[in-house]
């Protein structure tokens, strides 16, 4: 045979299946619904993408690719469970979650990056950006060289760090849809291989140290005892504290809003609740309260910044741990974010309903 | 640049086509230089980090044409030592700190490999088997960017031959050679990629069941990383030759081979010529067979023959095992396949002595013994390969007397399991090898025949991990559960398998079964476009889990 020939052959066929399979996947994807917002938590969106939210905010901003005003949530674990859907209901605009698991400050500006560059240029302005967060989003150092979800948007090469630790997507922002399309199958064989592996892992991980493989119960978040665990879940946190609460720690939020600003969008810092057996136990939470006020007071003095403070109206019992929302509770969560925003008048958003009973 | 790498694709693509285009003569000869500095630029981030890799290959040039210049056996001795001296020194070895290199020029990879080439040069010029080359077919031969990092170790000669001509390519050529790059980077990027997370996972289990104290679990786990280790080099190694070797067919150059089907071995001399072929070769000649040559006049008897031959194997393998690297694990090493190789040899010798030529030949024949040969064979290089992988903590307690211990153990099991699996493994294949010689069988003999290795690998990996994931002794949930994850582990095996061209033989035979070889040769092309596709996929999801070549390390 000619090479030429069998190259043609070889070349046409394997580029034919792949043409298959991305146009299958990215069927699927439709079908779905996870084009239509990005929700972390939405059985659509752990189909292609895992709970962690970590590819769903590298690789579901299709969802962004509109014109008009969009309210973006970001935050860590605690945010992650907030449903969209809820906040949408209110407040009659697109809204997405693009929180990540163990997300940190620098994650957040990352995120909004990451958003600013699914949007068209001229909808960054209609842009309501929402940062949940707690004392403790202040008092964790990271000291990973590569972040989890810069290691996301590093894993196929389509992203190179540049100036100033900002994320550069090679092939050009304008190529940004057609490329994340074009990976579409991998995301999904990875998600189910990645499933697979996780579980297998584990099991296999169990079995080397000498113990039989674990049976996987899924866990009632909405009856799980926190009360009992307390003391304990109070010594973690204390543990996890690796920097103080200082003005430097609570300048960590600056890039983000910066970003935002510079790029004509709007920022609500949100104040998120913890249970209250939570804020006595730890000393930094005192410390946090003390010296929030001038630090997010600068940062409202930047163009479209905001600040909500949602600490105060959630009971202890809606909490699982000393951090995250029973899935019960989730949608008070939703609610009293987008009655917050609404009694913001700069955004302009719709007068604020009746709040329903949690 | 790394092989698994989408970058290495553009550049061997583009190189292929510059070199396949390019006329013979100084063009093709300035192209392949270029592309050897691009491939070597590749690894740095200013030119000043190759200065002692350029140095070290101009001390090279130097030497052969000091030895071009005069024959004497003294000046040879002299060079050949100067660019050991520089070479360790360049590696920094133990001895080498007392003078640190600067860190700006310690950029060294394949270092190793270009000691070999360039000893080969000075050697075979100075006894005249070669000519002093032109200087830009020396630097096309010391830095030939395929075999550069990590051979195979190929001859001048052989290069040159490549060099000076050029066979046209054909459609089977280079569906051969396609074969050999896909085979080669499942192998690299899956496989050795998995057998490696493997090894990374047991070692800690490993350490606590060591420090429990020696038990059925410290050996349980120090067998199966063994066996995932040898995966782990086999695969990362042999697929990176795969690679090396179909990338260098397609650009019109052929580098030698570097396995020869090593778990075939029948004696661990044997294992030797089937394991990194090239490096055995360059042994053999450079190191071997000059050693025995020096000794053989002091004690010209016969009877001294094998010892002396043992004695020269247990220095050159000594050496070679130290050429992996100068720390102890590797002293070790190298002490560890000295003994064996020479054990091996010293063993022939006696049992000729004993029963004679022909009842040495007979008890070769018997397949007990040749299973337990085999196997024990393969045994000792697998444990001798523990000195590769182990870390300080774990050496603190495998090199203690409990080590000892366990090393023996394993190396029993092994053999005794190892000739087992041997016999089993040999009996299996006879049989599907009597089938395929059977006369032409009907499309749906033909069909089971693509089909049965497929549903066999698909068998066997379930039962496998369900085994040892213990799921038979689970209750109903957990062995669901199992079952489940042992189902889609298959499935992939059998997706991995395919792709590395499980079902090629039999599909092969299908083919021929179309009518006319045109349309076999096009059916050939399409199965590879499938496989090709697969492999996208594949890569695409282990995307970044491939491991660094092992034999970059030496």
């Amino acid at each position: 045979m000619r090479p030429a020939r069998y190259l043609l052959l070889a070349g046409l066929t394997g580029l034919g299946l792949m043409l298959l399979v991305t146009l299958a996947t990215n069927g699927l994807y439709r079908a779905t619904g996870a084009i239509s917002r990005m929700d972390p938590s939405r059985p659509a969106s752990l189909v292609f993408f895992d709970s962690s939210g970590l590819p769903a905010a590298a690789y579901n901003r299709a969802a962004l690719r509109r014109a008009g005003p969009q309210v973006i949530l970001i935050g860590a674990s605690n945010m992650i469970k907030v449903p969209a859907e809820t906040v949408e209901d209110q407040l009659h605009m697109p809204v997405h979650n693009m929180s990540i698991s163990g997300g940190e400050p620098s994650d957040f500006a990352r995120l909004a990056d990451l958003a600013l560059e699914a949007v068209p240029a001229g909808s960054r302005r209609d842009l309501i950006f929402v940062v949940g967060v707690t004392y403790a989003s202040f008092t964790a150092e990271s000291h990973e060289p590569v972040r989890p979800l810069d290691s996301e948007l590093l894993r196929f090469g389509l992203y190179a760090r540049g100036a100033n630790d900002r994320m550069t997507f090679r092939p050009g922002t304008a190529a940004l849809p057609a490329t994340l399309d074009l990976i579409r199958p991998v995301l999904l064989g990875s998600r189910i291989w990645q499933a697979a592996a996780e579980r297998n892992g584990q099991m296999i991980d169990d079995r080397l140290s000498g113990g039989t493989t674990a049976v996987f119960e899924r866990i009632d978040l909405d009856a799980l005892d926190e009360v009992s665990r307390r003391p304990a879940m109070i010594a973690d946190r204390l543990a996890a504290q690796t920097r103080p609460i200082a003005d430097d720690s609570l300048a960590l939020l600056d890039p983000m809003a910066r970003r935002v600003s510079a790029a004509g969008a709007r920022l609500v810092i949100v104040d998120l609740p913890i249970p209250s057996w939570h804020a006595a136990g730890v000393p930094a939470f005192a410390e946090y309260q003390r010296r929030k006020g001038p630090a997010f007071e600068r940062l409202r003095r930047l163009p479209g910044v905001y600040y909500l403070d949602l600490q105060r109206g959630f009971p202890d019992t809606g909490f699982y741990d000393s951090m995250h929302p029973r899935p019960a509770s989730v949608g008070l969560w939703a609610r009293r974010i987008a009655g917050g925003l609404m009694a913001i008048p700069d955004l302009r958003l719709s007068k604020p309903p009746t709040e329903a009973r949690p | 640049m790394a092989f698994v790498s989408l970058t290495f694709v553009l550049f061997s693509l583009a190189a292929i086509v510059l070199l396949r285009l390019a006329p013979l003569g100084r063009v093709r000869d300035g192209l392949l230089l270029g592309l050897n500095a691009v491939f070597l630029a590749s690894f740095v981030t200013s030119p000043v980090q190759l200065a002692g890799l350029f140095g070290f290959v101009l001390l090279g040039y130097g030497a052969a044409f000091a030895v071009s210049r005069n024959d004497s056996g003294r000046l040879l001795g002299l060079m050949v030592a100067a660019l050991v001296l520089v070479f360790v020194w360049l590696k920094q070895y133990p001895p080498a700190r007392i003078a640190p290199l600067p860190s700006a020029l310690l950029v060294v990879v394949g270092l190793s490999y270009l000691l070999f080439r360039i000893l080969h040069i000075v050697v075979d010029v100075s006894q005249r088997s070669l000519t002093l080359p032109g200087p830009l077919a020396y630097l096309n031969y010391v830095f030939f960017f395929p075999s550069f990092v990590s051979g195979p170790i190929q001859r001048f000669e052989a290069f040159q031959a490549d060099a000076a001509a050029r066979s046209p390519l054909t459609g089977a050529d280079l569906h051969k050679a396609l074969n050999r790059i896909v085979l080669g980077l499942v192998l690299v990027a899956v496989i050795s990629a998995l057998a490696s997370k493997f090894v990374d996972s047991a070692r800690a289990p490993w350490l606590a069941a060591l420090r429990e104290g020696p038990g059925g679990r410290a050996i349980g786990l120090y067998l199966a990383i063994l066996l995932a280790y040898l995966v782990n080099l086999y695969a990362n190694f042999a697929g990176y030759m795969h690679i090396v070797i179909g990338v260098a067919a397609l650009a019109g150059y052929t580098v030698p081979e570097n396995f020869n089907q090593p778990l075939r071995s029948k004696n661990f001399l044997d294992f030797w010529t089937r394991w990194h072929m090239t490096l055995g070769a360059w042994f053999r000649t450079y190191l071997f067979n000059p050693l025995l040559k020096a000794l053989t006049p002091r004690w010209p008897s016969r009877q001294a023959a094998p010892y002396l031959a043992a004695a020269a194997f247990f220095v050159t393998f000594f050496v070679m095992g130290l050429w992996h690297g100068a720390t102890f694990p590797f002293v070790v090493y190298g002490l560890f396949l000295a003994f064996g190789i020479s054990v091996n040899r010293l063993w022939q010798a006696w049992a000729v002595k004993w029963w004679g030529r022909d009842g040495y030949r007979r008890l070769c024949d018997a397949a007990w013994y040749r299973q337990l040969s085999r196997a024990a064979a393969l045994s000792y290089f697998i444990v001798a390969l523990t000195c590769l992988w182990i870390d300080r903590d774990l050496a603190r307690l495998v090199f203690a007397p409990l080590g000892a211990g366990l090393a023996l153990a394993a190396f029993v099991i092994l053999t005794l399991g190892g000739a087992v699996a041997g016999a089993v493994w040999d009996a299996v294949e006879a049989r599907v090898a009597a089938r395929d010689d059977a006369p032409a069988r009907g499309p749906a003999g033909l069909m089971l025949a693509v089909v049965a290795p497929v549903g066999g690998l698909f068998l066997a990996v379930v039962l496998a991990e369900a085994a040892f994931l213990g799921a038979f002794s689970l209750d109903a949930a957990g062995l669901t559960l199992v079952m489940k994850s042992a189902l889609v582990t298959a499935a992939m095996a059998v997706i991995i398998g395919v792709t590395a061209g499980l079902t090629d033989p039999p599909l092969r035979r299908l083919f021929a079964r179309f009518g006319t070889p045109a349309r076999a040769a096009d059916a050939t092309a399409l199965w590879m476009g499938v496989r090709l596709f697969l492999l996208v996929g594949l890569l695409l999801l282990f995307a970044g889990e491939a491991p660094r070549f092992v034999y970059q390390e030496f």
